[in-house]
Parts: C-alpha cells; structure tokens; sequence
C-alpha cells in the first residue's frame, strides 16, 4: 500500500488564496480620504451608467454632458454621507437622479419666466453604435411628456420600484402607474 | 400591458453611454474652483496658504469646513441682497425709507439732487422703497430691476446648493412659489412694456421683485 503524503499548506498556497481586495472599494476609502485621482477612478468607472440617465432623462446630449459633471461634483461633496450601506454605484445612481430631478424643476421655473422667449432647440439624443430596435426605441422616447418620459426611464430601464420612484417624483403611487401605462402605450403607438 | 417586443427592445437598451467628450478635466476644474471660493471666502485664511495652490485632495480632508463656508456664503450673499436693496432705495430711487440707513442716504440725497421735488410714493407692502420719478419708467427701472436679478441669482444658486439637503416637498413648495413670483414678473415686465410710466405696474413689479427675495431668503435659511 503506497503512503499517504501529507501536504502542508505553503505561504504561497495560503497567499494565492487571500482575497483580492475589491479596487472599487479601495478607490472610495482613498477618495473618501481626500484623494483626488481615486475619485477620477470612480468617475471612469461609473461615468458611462451616470450618463446615460441624465441623457434619457434630459434629452438633451449638452445638458446631459453639464448634469454628469453635477453629479460627480454633488458626489465628491457628499462622500462624507456615504454609509457604505448601499452599493456605491446606487448610491451615486439616486444621487444622480434627485440631481436630474431638481435640474428639470429649475428649468421649468425657468422656462415659466422665459415664457415669452423662444426656447432654444434641445440637441435631441442621436445615440450611435446600438442596434436598431434600440436606436429606434431610444427616439422614441423623445416623444413622451416629460413625465411620462421620467417614470419610463426610472421604472423600465433604472429597475426602480413605484414606491420610490413616486418618492423621488413627489407623486402618488397610482399616478406613477397611470404615467407608466400611458408611456408604454405611447411608445407603442411611436415604434409601430 | 403587455408588450413582448417593446419589452424586448427595453431589455436591448445598453445600460451604459459613454459621453463623446471626457468630462473629468471640467469636473476637476469644478472642484478646484469651488475650494478657491470657499477659501476666498473663509475669514481668516492664513496669507502664507495661498488658495490656489491648495491641492485639490484637501478639499475632502476638511470635511467640516464645507458647511462653514457655505452657511457664510449664504450670509454674504443675504447681504448682498440687503445691499442691492439698500442700493435701490437710496441711490436709484431716493426718497424716504424705512431703513435707517436708507433714512439717511434719503435725506442727503433730498439736499444734494437736483431731481424734481414731486415724489410719488408708491408703497410696497413693506414700504422700504420709494419711487420716485428716476425710477418710474422702464427704462429707469431697468437699473434696479438688474440689481434684483443679481441678489435673485445668488440667493437661487445657494437655494440649487442646498436642494438635496431639504425635504423633497419643501424642494416642490418653494419650487412652486418661485415659479408663480417668476410669472408675476414676467406678465408685469409685459405689461409695462406698453405702458412704461404706469406707476402701479411698477410697483407691482417691485412687489413682485422684492417676494422673490423674501421667498428666497426663506429658501436659503431653511434648516436641512
């Protein structure tokens, strides 16, 4: 009967087994701590989810453009707050909504008291590189009032609840429901 | 409602969108630039500390002084508008305030200005500005209704500051009222571009001018 050998764990089995510590992680404790190129680490790995909703909520690919750089001021000021008890790129993703969000009511005041000025053409989103169904769907959103458009965006495409999307809105469950009803449909109406 | 293929299209949305620009290079301009306000702004600020070459690494270090200097920003600014106001009342449109120092500029100005003795007092439900005949056209007001627009400006942007500190409601309230101030002026500022010497209409948009600032000193001093 051939010996059973034994074999200890090296230092280098025990090494190869350490977890990797995640670099998202390591990025947020050093910009937390004041570090300014982990904080740009941050921005390139959550800048291109940041833009893409402040473009489908915008539409509009400047205003796009200033409300991420928005958010990441807005983010770099509040670091302090962030818990830990959200994944990061959630928390920056409501940050980043309620930014948008407040955005679009200033604008309206805005637009109320410009009333009698001929508002500026949106540069409307032209998205390339995607598969047609989704280009053709992208432009359609275009199409849907500004609410319906919002709860559109959050609900099917952000995954976020009514409950919390008629928070962040300042709206009735039920009237998130209806907007969400009356977007599907018009967007079906659109990409007949 | 059901919608396979919509829903399908949905799924196909890419989650992510690179912006055709780099947007770091401005955001990092951004903070640097809101570090050399606040240091500009905080009293006291040690002569051999130069703002601009505070690295941009202890902004975040210094987390305590972001409330500092934003609640002095707000001060500064709140005066600012008690100046613009102050400004209104006694250079651009002299005549007699309230405000004691209003008061006193008034009353040097009745000794020095050669400006027509009649003075029509058209009072603001506060009564600290007085029209007088150097104001009561559009183009007269046109100065002060400048100085309002800035002290407005400031006080709206410490106002979009604070926005995410408030309660969402109080956000949509204020967000309400300010849009209904904004109409009032608008349709005001309309009206008199027919009717540039009715002196009621400027009133009205002094009224108007001033509630927004009330509104926006509320605003701004609103507990987060």
């Amino acid at each position: 009967m051939p010996a059973v050998l034994f074999v200890p764990a090296t230092s280098a089995t025990l090494v190869s087994l350490a977890p990797v510590a995640d670099p998202l992680k390591t990025a947020l404790e050093r910009a937390r701590a004041g570090d300014a190129r982990a904080f740009a680490a941050l921005y390139r790995s959550c800048v291109g989810r940041i833009y893409a909703l402040c473009l489908r909520l915008s539409q509009d690919r400047a205003r796009a453009e200033t409300l991420t750089q928005d958010v990441f001021v807005r983010a770099w000021q509040k670091l302090d707050s962030y818990r830990g008890d959200a994944v990061f790129s959630t928390w920056l993703h409501r940050l980043a909504i309620n930014v948008v969000l407040q955005d679009k009511r200033s604008e309206n005041r805005r637009r109320a008291r410009e009333r009698a000025d001929a508002d500026a053409a949106p540069s409307h989103i032209s998205p390339h590189g995607k598969t047609d169904a989704s280009l053709d769907l992208e432009r359609a959103l275009s199409v849907l009032p500004e609410r319906c458009l919002h709860v559109f965006v959050l609900s099917q495409i952000e995954g976020m609840r009514h409950d919390e999307i008629a928070e962040a809105l300042n709206i009735a469950v039920g009237t998130s429901k209806a907007q969400l009803h009356r977007a599907r449909a018009l967007l079906k109406e659109a990409l007949r | 409602m059901k919608d396979p293929k919509l829903d399908q299209d949905i799924a196909n949305l890419p989650r992510e969108i690179e912006p055709q620009r780099d947007l770091w290079p401005e955001i990092e301009a951004r903070l640097e630039a809101r570090l050399e306000a606040r240091l500009e702004a905080r009293p006291g600020t040690p002569a051999d500390m130069p703002p601009h070459r505070t690295p941009l690494s202890d902004m975040r270090c210094r987390p305590r002084r972001r409330l500092g200097g934003r609640t002095w920003l707000g001060g500064s600014a709140l005066a600012m508008a008690a100046s613009v106001l102050l400004y209104v009342g006694t250079q651009q449109l002299p005549g007699p305030a309230d405000h004691a120092h209003a008061v006193d500029h008034a009353t040097e100005d009745s000794r020095t200005s050669e400006a027509p003795k009649h003075t029509e007092h058209i009072g603001s439900p506060t009564g600290s500005i007085d029209l007088s005949t150097a104001g009561t056209t559009v183009s007269g007001s046109r100065g002060w209704q400048a100085e309002y627009e800035t002290a407005a400006g400031l006080l709206e942007a410490i106002f979009d500051d604070r926005r995410l500190a408030l309660a969402p409601t109080v956000v949509a309230l204020m967000d309400d009222n300010l849009t209904l101030v904004d109409t009032a002026i608008s349709q005001t500022r309309h009206a008199l571009a027919s009717s540039p010497q009715d002196a009621q209409l400027l009133a009205l948009m002094h009224d108007a001018y001033q509630g927004k600032l009330d509104l926006l000193d509320q605003a701004t001093s609103l507990p987060e």
